[in-house]
């Protein structure tokens, strides 16, 4: 199908952008396209203006400040994958997601920022963002305002942003003994995860001194496995432990999606052994 | 054929001007055919040895909410093969087809063919497990043998050649067999999931006789050979991918001795080739291809006599050999196909009733369908906590008889198998219980990706045809044919130590690892 008819506007400036934001409504960001094109072929979407950020400058870079990485919204999965410093430590959770993403076409144009405020609960970035602990800035004409990953995921395709508001920036620690990893099973039409599983391991030798677990594609958004972090945290890694660990982690999700390509029962149980494999990536890079 | 081609041709006739059709994925999903969707019950009496003694078939073929062009024909050869590759005492077959508010089914790459054979050849890995013998071997047992051929079977096909024996034993030497067992035998020691697949397939192609379909299975030809040296073949089996432009330049620069480049392979125009049938059903080839041998034929004898009027001896002394024609023993006596051409055009000294010219035409009406096969095999990992399998090889020999051009050959074998593991594992046309099509796009519907599929091995025999003047049977589905239950039987096979029986296509990774919790029978 084609899609409903809509205005089309490509600022030249973050200004620009922001200015139409605040002058008027049922506006979509066009970042990569990815996800937002399929969405309005189908007519799932009708805005009236679609405002395209590729024109806008300076939103695309992967920075180094002051022991936190900071990633333009407009970083691609391809320049996330195709980074040395993302592909290290903690941040490694975050390029094997990318790396996770669609295929190469895909992964050339869509963005990480377009994924987090498009919100797609099987979306394989936001389980990255959210075991990091990422802060995301949002921009608005008032200024920048940080949200924490967190609180930024509302469910199904909804976020924490304002309508007047775009997401500028993405920034995350990057502990010195900090290992990441993602765990994905792919729904093997669209590469969506029918589960994702991101891990953030801070290690002290042998010791686990912080644990972060994010699971995606499971139900009607990403969320963290508060629980079963804390059940690891000050533990003495082991595979017994993780196991034991993670058997019951899948009785964490309410409300287990269930549709044609995997039941509940499949995604719960799938939950588990995708958590404690990227755990044990994770935290094993320090073993 | 579907309704909106038949529009676009019309209305650019009423206006005048050209009209181009397009359709996007889910009108492709929604408006036009679906394949496969046969449910088929199934007994099967053996004897202690796994010998086949008859079998008994319930098939249901839901054929969709039209008929299209060959919807009740794709269960029909269903039934007509499926005695595969061999001898079968009885067989007992009841078909229904009920039309349901489905998208219609239609010929589907194998057309019927795939569905029989993955049934006989479930049925051979059932009689394996059931008598504890190797699945190879019960195969070996009832193959029909290769002195056998021209063999009757229980449809009363005529199957033309076969070694079928002989390609088996090649693809078990090639892949191991042995040595695969034995590493299987490991890897479970170690509570590894690991499957060996077998399967061995017959199919039908070069279709066919005239009798057998509404509108003749004959083909047709011209050969001109121009003055200028240059040679036009006009087919009716105009290609859409299948490569005629190469194979028939081939034969053609072959059989008359000129550069390939100087072959001009006309098609697809009927003003310029009125008549034709069509490339489907593996007959391009077989078909098509006989039709332009007999043309060549007639030019290469026509050629000779020129040749012995130019060098004033009997025709039957000339011997044509690339762009040569000689006097037999006389090595320096020849005139080249330039002058034969040369003699031919300017006509002034004619051999006694010899019109001028060189071209030719043939109608070629096959005796016979063709029957090429092969054996394949595949070996498949399966991660135990996930269900999610890998196919770590893909071995297969395929014998479609004489072959032309072996990279065609491969690459019909490359996307065929392709296809038909992707049935296997990924592809399924799911709706749900309004009848609504919930698979309408490629974000749902899984096609196979290069990163899920592994490289193939693939290797031949040769057992040319007698049913036409090339020996060459077609090969455009038999990849399809051979792959499907190949990949089941190893899926199954990987999943016997959990008491697993069979696993309904798609068989996806949550499907295998129910099968793996619950131990699913037939």
């Amino acid at each position: 199908m084609l899609p409903a008819e809509f205005d089309y506007a490509a600022p030249a400036s973050l200004d620009e952008a922001l200015a139409l934001l605040a002058g008027g409504t049922n506006i979509r960001i066009l970042a990569g396209g990815q996800s937002l094109l399929p969405t309005l072929k189908l007519r799932l979407d009708r805005p009236d203006l679609v405002v395209d950020l590729r024109k806008v400058p300076e939103l695309s870079y992967i920075r180094e400040e002051d022991g936190e990485i900071a990633i333009g919204a407009l970083t691609t999965y391809a320049d996330l994958v195709a980074s040395d410093l993302i592909d290290s430590g903690v941040a490694r959770c975050l390029a094997e997601a990318a790396a996770s993403v669609g295929d190469l076409q895909v992964r050339n144009l869509g963005t990480i920022g377009g994924s987090l405020s498009h919100a797609d609960p099987a979306a394989d970035i936001p389980a990255a963002a959210l075991a990091l602990d990422a802060s995301l800035v949002a921009r608005s004409e008032e200024g920048d305002r940080t949200i924490s990953a967190g609180d930024f995921f509302h469910g199904l395709w909804a976020t924490a942003l304002k309508p007047s508001e775009l997401l500028r920036e993405i920034r995350f620690r990057m502990p010195a003994n900090g290992g990441g990893a993602y765990e994905k099973l792919r729904q093997a039409a669209s590469g969506f995860a029918l589960v994702g599983a991101a891990a953030v391991a801070e290690m002290d030798g042998g010791t686990i001194e912080a644990m972060r677990v994010a699971l995606t594609g499971v139900s009607s958004g990403p969320f963290r496995l508060h629980a079963l972090e804390d059940r690891l945290v000050g533990e003495t890694l082991s595979e017994e432990l993780v196991r034991e660990a993670c058997d019951k982690a899948g009785e964490a999700i309410e409300s287990p999606l269930s549709d044609a390509h995997a039941s509940a029962e499949y995604r719960v149980a799938m939950a588990g052994v995708t958590a404690r494999r990227a755990i044990l990536r994770a935290a094993g890079q320090w073993r | 054929m579907y309704a909106e081609e038949f529009l676009a041709a019309h209305l650019s006739r009423t206006l005048g001007r050209p009209v181009k059709w397009t359709a996007d994925r889910t009108e492709g999903f929604l408006a036009t055919t679906h394949g496969r969707d046969q449910l088929n019950e199934v007994e099967v009496g053996v004897d202690g040895e796994g010998r086949l003694l008859g079998m008994r078939v319930r098939m249901l073929q839901d054929l969709g909410a039209y008929h299209q062009l060959l919807t009740p024909v794709v269960p029909t050869l269903t039934v007509l093969m499926l005695p595969g590759c061999y001898r079968l005492p009885s067989l007992e077959v009841h078909l229904s087809g009920v039309f349901t508010n489905k998208t219609p089914t239609d010929a589907y790459r194998g057309a019927g063919r795939p569905e029989a054979t993955f049934l006989i050849e479930r049925v051979m890995d059932h009689i394996a497990a059931e008598l504890d013998l190797d699945p190879a071997e019960v195969r070996r047992r009832n193959f029909i043998a290769a002195d056998e051929f021209p063999a009757i079977t229980a449809t009363e096909l005529l199957y033309d050649s076969g070694d079928y024996h002989t390609a088996l034993d090649r693809l078990l030497e090639i892949a191991d067999y042995a040595g695969l067992r034995r590493e299987q035998e490991e890897r479970r020691a170690r509570g590894e999931v690991m499957g060996i697949g077998v399967s061995t397939y017959v199919e039908i192609c070069g279709i066919g006789p005239s009798a057998a379909l509404p509108a003749g299975g004959w083909e047709a030809c011209t050969v001109e050979v121009r003055r200028t040296g240059a040679v036009v073949v006009k087919t009716g089996v105009s290609p859409h991918g299948q490569g005629q432009e190469t194979t028939f330049a081939q034969i053609v620069a072959d059989r008359l001795g000129v550069p390939i480049e100087a072959v001009e392979i006309a098609h697809g125009d009927t003003d310029y080739v009125p008549e034709g049938i069509g490339t489907f059903g593996s007959r391009g080839l077989a078909v098509g291809g006989a039709a332009l041998s007999l043309a060549l034929d007639t030019i290469r004898a026509k050629a000779k006599k020129f040749a012995a009027h130019l060098l004033e001896a009997h025709e039957e002394d000339i011997e044509y050999e690339g762009d040569r024609l000689g006097i037999k023993g006389a090595p320096d006596r020849f005139v080249t196909l330039e002058d034969v051409i040369g003699a031919a055009y300017l006509a002034t000294d004619l051999p006694e009733g010899v019109e001028p010219g060189l071209a030719a035409t043939h109608f070629f009406e096959p005796p016979n369908f063709t029957f090429p096969f092969g054996a394949h095999l595949c070996v498949v990992d399966i991660d135990p906590e996930t269900g999610e399998p890998t196919l770590r090889r893909y071995v297969a020999v395929d014998d479609c008889g004489n072959v032309i051009n072996p990279m065609i050959v491969d690459g019909q074998l490359h996307g065929g198998i392709a296809q038909g593991i992707a049935q296997a594992l990924f592809e399924e046309a799911v709706y749900d219980r309004n009848g609504q099509l919930v698979t309408g796009t490629l974000m749902d519907y899984a096609l196979p990706k290069a990163s899920y599929l592994p490289s193939y091995e693939l290797h031949r025999t040769t057992t040319p045809t007698p049913v036409n003047p090339l020996g060459a049977k077609g090969v455009g589905e038999a990849g399809t044919i051979g792959s499907t239950p190949c990949v089941i039987n190893a899926i199954v096979d990987a999943l016997s130590p959990y008491g697993v029986r069979h696993v309904e296509m798609p068989a996806r990774p949550e499907k295998i690892w129910r099968a793996m919790r619950s131990g699913a029978t037939e």
